[in-house]
């Protein structure tokens, strides 16, 4: 690997590594949720994220898009770093989709316009093209015939499904899950899964909070072990499955797997 | 079937077939049953209920068939509708009224469906403009009645208009102890003479009751036996004698029918020898003569001047000179109040309900370039606005469309302009507001919240006076402004304030989720305010903010205050006129209805709202 520019003792590549945390903080209020998170992503790369609940993973890939602010450290995403300068917040949340853990479609709007509202009034997209993209990702994660339906109307599954879609409308370089399907019913779980998975082997970046240990092991290029705030452990699925080194990581793994 | 078989674990081999719901027939007994009478306490509730709608509604019909007096709403339809507006532009408010009622065609041709409710309700209301006057017509009109008593004043001589061919009865009926008073047209001295005969009468009879103790003491002298004669003259216009009769009180009841010969004026004098007595004088078929402008001067037109006779003062036999007296029939009720009501209403809102008709029309031919359509009739919408203000104010001396200063605006006319206005300015106002409130520019916080608690914190009144008496002290320049205008702003101001609020409570209701997911989609706080948030936080506070906008449309009552004459203005004039004395309560069970009907409207309008589009299905 080539050395690329410095953050103070970090070394990156940036045609190579699109999100770089160096050295971040955060607290709510007095509560230190994040010390010290240091993670570099390449391109192409699937994160999975897990951990205790309370142990900060969420706010981390909140901090990402700033959805959540960090305080101290640097966060640098596709080249452009984090501050609070407003049009670069604009910038890189375009190009990070995020998925919530409770899908957070528009309601009043149906499926077609929950997908294009982003790409006409923020990319400029005719409505031509925006629509035309959006029954492309509605066939990809396979309701199109959802397509006028309001949210209301669908089950759990369909909707995380139109949250995807509604993500990739906007032609992002990153993907941000925040455990995605936490609130679906156990049937649903698969047919979501299988979108994400089938977005993983499509070459995506992904950074994905979950609990789903089967689907880590499928497609994770690397785990990542939260608790108290900071990363604990960080390996291969083999390596994170097979031969966890930390104590706190054997305990979680006891905990899920049986 | 063996029974050992269905045990715990048993499965119907078989799925039962899925079936619609079973319908329970009630039948109307078991309902009444079901819903009114299920225990003993909902039984005392309804009977209650029922007793306490019977006697009100009982009490409520009595009055407004039998006594209450709408000649006086009819008579001053002008006045309601449009106030001091000048008579003969009042074509400019008519005009108004059909540009707004066009566009609101059109838009229920585009965007509403046919519903069947109102199509049903105008059909009818036609039908009853059309059928009432007719049969207003064909009922028996009441005769006109004077009261001749031997001690009364001299009786005015009494002018009608007749036509060639046209018979005229007189019945004069002597006044006895038994005598009750006619049903008919009389003028307000025979009310008061009747009044005090019928006093004299019950005091009489409680003397006779009660006998006083030192009989013979001070016994009233017997009343001097009636001897009165009524002499009448019927003169035509050029006050030649036509007829004449004498009837005595003494000959019973005394008819005679006189034909007339001419078109025009006829006079009635009467004259009266004696001293004692009293005699119902009726005269039919006789109509009371409307006192419109249109009517009199129609009527001078045909028939000339209402000639008089020396000595004595000329009364024409007109709606101001002669009043119902006695407890109508529903057939009195219809001619004289139902006919004449429906007969002055019939142009105007047979007019708008075409107007309203070939806009929908249009509408619906529009649904073909439903887009372009859509788009003109917002336009139009905006632009009709500054046309209707154009309409009704007019511009300098021009003959076309001469000023009429907005002083002279009133009745239904300001108040709809006050109430519309306030509704179309307030509204952005208090959303800017409510966003303002939560926002995190310090400066817009604090001027938002101060200015909505200290708004909310006085009354409207204070609110309108300020507007008019004190907004010049800050700049002579505003002294100027349009008091129709000062007071439209103090009510904007007023109703943005309290809108506000309204609004600030749907976006309190919104998800952080949802602002979140629109923010990382990239959206900035314009679009995320204006996309996701407001949408949904107004579609929650449709019937707050619609209360608010009929609060503001009751509270337009209240520029009576600063002397603006809108619909209360004008009902409090009315019954200041001196032939309209003692009908407050017509009055305002009039506009009561008149604002009941347009608050109703629009509370029934935001119910529609509630339930279209997304808002029947949007949350889970």
């Amino acid at each position: 690997m080539s050395e690329g520019p410095l953050v103070d003792e970090l070394y990156f590549d940036p045609s190579e590594d699109i999100i770089i945390c160096h050295k971040v903080n955060k607290w709510f209020g007095d509560f230190h949720v994040l010390r010290d998170i240091n993670l570099i992503v390449k391109r192409g790369e699937v994160v999975v994220i897990c951990g205790p609940s309370g142990s900060g993973k969420s706010t981390f890939i909140r901090t990402i898009n700033r959805l959540e602010e960090h305080q101290e450290g640097t966060i640098i995403v596709d080249g452009i770093e984090l501050s609070h300068d407003i049009r670069n917040i604009a910038k890189i949340r375009s190009e990070i989709g995020m998925v919530f853990q409770q899908f957070n479609l528009f309601p009043h709007l149906t499926v077609m316009q929950n997908i294009t509202l982003a790409p006409m009034w923020v990319r400029h997209w005719p409505r031509e093209k925006a629509e035309a993209k959006a029954m492309e990702l509605l066939e990809r994660v396979g309701i199109p015939e959802q397509a006028n339906k309001y949210p209301g109307q669908l089950s759990g599954g369909q909707q995380q499904r139109v949250a995807i879609a509604r993500a990739l409308a906007m032609e992002p370089k990153i993907m941000l899950f925040d455990e995605p399907t936490s609130a679906l019913d156990p049937e649903m779980i698969k047919e979501v899964l299988d979108v994400m998975l089938e977005l993983a082997r499509s070459g995506m970046t992904m950074i994905v909070v979950t609990h789903e240990m089967g689907f880590a092991k499928e497609v994770a290029d690397r785990i990542i072990f939260f608790d108290e705030g900071r990363i604990v452990e960080v390996g291969t699925p083999e390596h994170f499955f097979t031969n966890p080194k930390h104590e706190r990581t054997k305990l979680f793994l006891s905990q899920i797997l049986h | 079937m063996a029974t050992e078989d269905k045990g715990l674990h048993y499965v119907e081999t078989t799925p039962p077939p899925i079936r619609r719901p079973p319908v329970i027939e009630l039948g109307a007994l078991g309902w009444i049953k079901r819903n009114l009478f299920s225990t003993w306490y909902d039984a005392l509730m309804t009977v209650i209920s029922v007793a306490f709608i019977f006697f009100a509604a009982r009490g409520l019909l009595i009055w407004v068939v039998g006594t209450a007096e709408w000649s006086v709403v009819t008579n001053n339809l002008r006045l309601f509708s449009a106030g001091r507006y000048p008579p003969d532009q009042v074509w400019r408010v008519q005009l108004a009224l059909m540009i707004v009622t066009f566009m609101a065609g059109i838009s229920w041709g585009i965007w509403g469906r046919m519903v069947r409710l109102a199509v049903i309700l105008i059909v009818v209301v036609i039908a009853a403009l059309f059928i009432m006057p007719i049969f207003a017509e064909m009922l028996p009109i009441r005769p006109i009645y004077t009261l001749v008593t031997a001690e009364g004043e001299t009786i005015p001589a009494m002018a009608f208009v007749a036509d060639p061919g046209d018979e005229i009865t007189f019945t004069l009926t002597p006044v006895t102890d038994e005598t009750i008073m006619p049903v008919g047209f009389m003028d307000m001295a025979s009310r008061i003479a009747w009044g005090q005969i019928e006093l004299e009468r019950n005091t009489a009879q409680e003397e006779t009751e009660t006998p006083q103790e030192g009989e013979g003491e001070d016994t009233p002298e017997p009343a001097a036996p009636p001897d009165l004669i009524v002499h009448v003259q019927l003169l035509d216009a050029n006050l030649e004698l036509l007829s004449e009769f004498e009837a005595p009180v003494e000959g019973g009841e005394y008819s005679t029918t006189i034909r007339l010969p001419d078109a025009g004026w006829y006079l009635i004098v009467v004259d009266k020898e004696g001293t004692a007595g009293a005699m119902w004088m009726a005269m039919e078929p006789l109509e009371p003569l409307k006192t419109d402008l249109a009517s009199e001067t129609a009527r001078e037109e045909r028939y000339g001047p209402v000639p008089e006779v020396e000595g004595r003062r000329t009364r024409v036999l007109d709606a101001v000179y002669l009043r119902f007296a006695g407890v109508r029939t529903l057939g009195d009720f219809i001619s004289l109040h139902i006919g004449p009501f429906a007969e002055a209403l019939k142009t105007t809102t047979l007019i708008l309900f075409a107007v309203l008709g070939f806009g929908y029309i249009m509408g619906t031919l529009g649904k073909a370039h439903e887009k372009l359509t859509k788009r003109l009739t917002l336009i139009g919408w905006v632009l009709s606005f500054p046309l209707v203000v154009i309409v009704l104010r007019g511009f300098g001396n021009s003959g076309w469309l001469p000023y009429v200063s907005t002083d002279l605006w009133g009745g239904l006319l300001l108040t709809l302009i006050l109430a519309i206005v306030g509704i179309v300015a307030a509204f952005p106002i208090g959303v800017l507001l409510a966003l303002g409130r939560r926002s995190n520019l310090p400066v817009v916080k604090i001027f938002s919240t101060l200015y909505i608690e200290l708004i909310r914190g006085v009354p409207l009144v204070t609110v309108l006076f300020t507007a008019q008496l004190m907004v010049p002290l800050l700049d002579p320049s505003l002294a100027n402004v349009d008091n129709v205008v000062r007071a439209m702003v103090g009510m904007t101001m007023f109703s943005a304030a309290y809108l506000a609020e309204n609004v600030r409570g749907g976006l309190q209701s919104i998800p952080k989720g949802q602002i979140e997911a629109a923010k990382a989609l990239g959206m900035n706080d314009v679009l995320v305010t204006a996309l996701i948030v407001l949408p949904q936080a107004l579609r929650a506070v449709i019937p707050a903010i619609v209360g608010q906008f009929i609060a503001l449309f009751k509270d337009t009552s209240l520029v009576y205050i600063v002397g603006l004459l809108e619909l209360l203005g004008i009902a409090r004039t009315t019954i200041s006129q001196p032939e309209y004395v003692g009908l407050q309560r017509e009055v305002f069970v009039f506009i009561a209805i008149i604002y009941f009907v347009f608050s109703y409207a629009m509370s029934e309008a935001s119910r529609k709202l509630e339930e279209s589009g997304a808002g029947a299905v949007r949350r889970r």
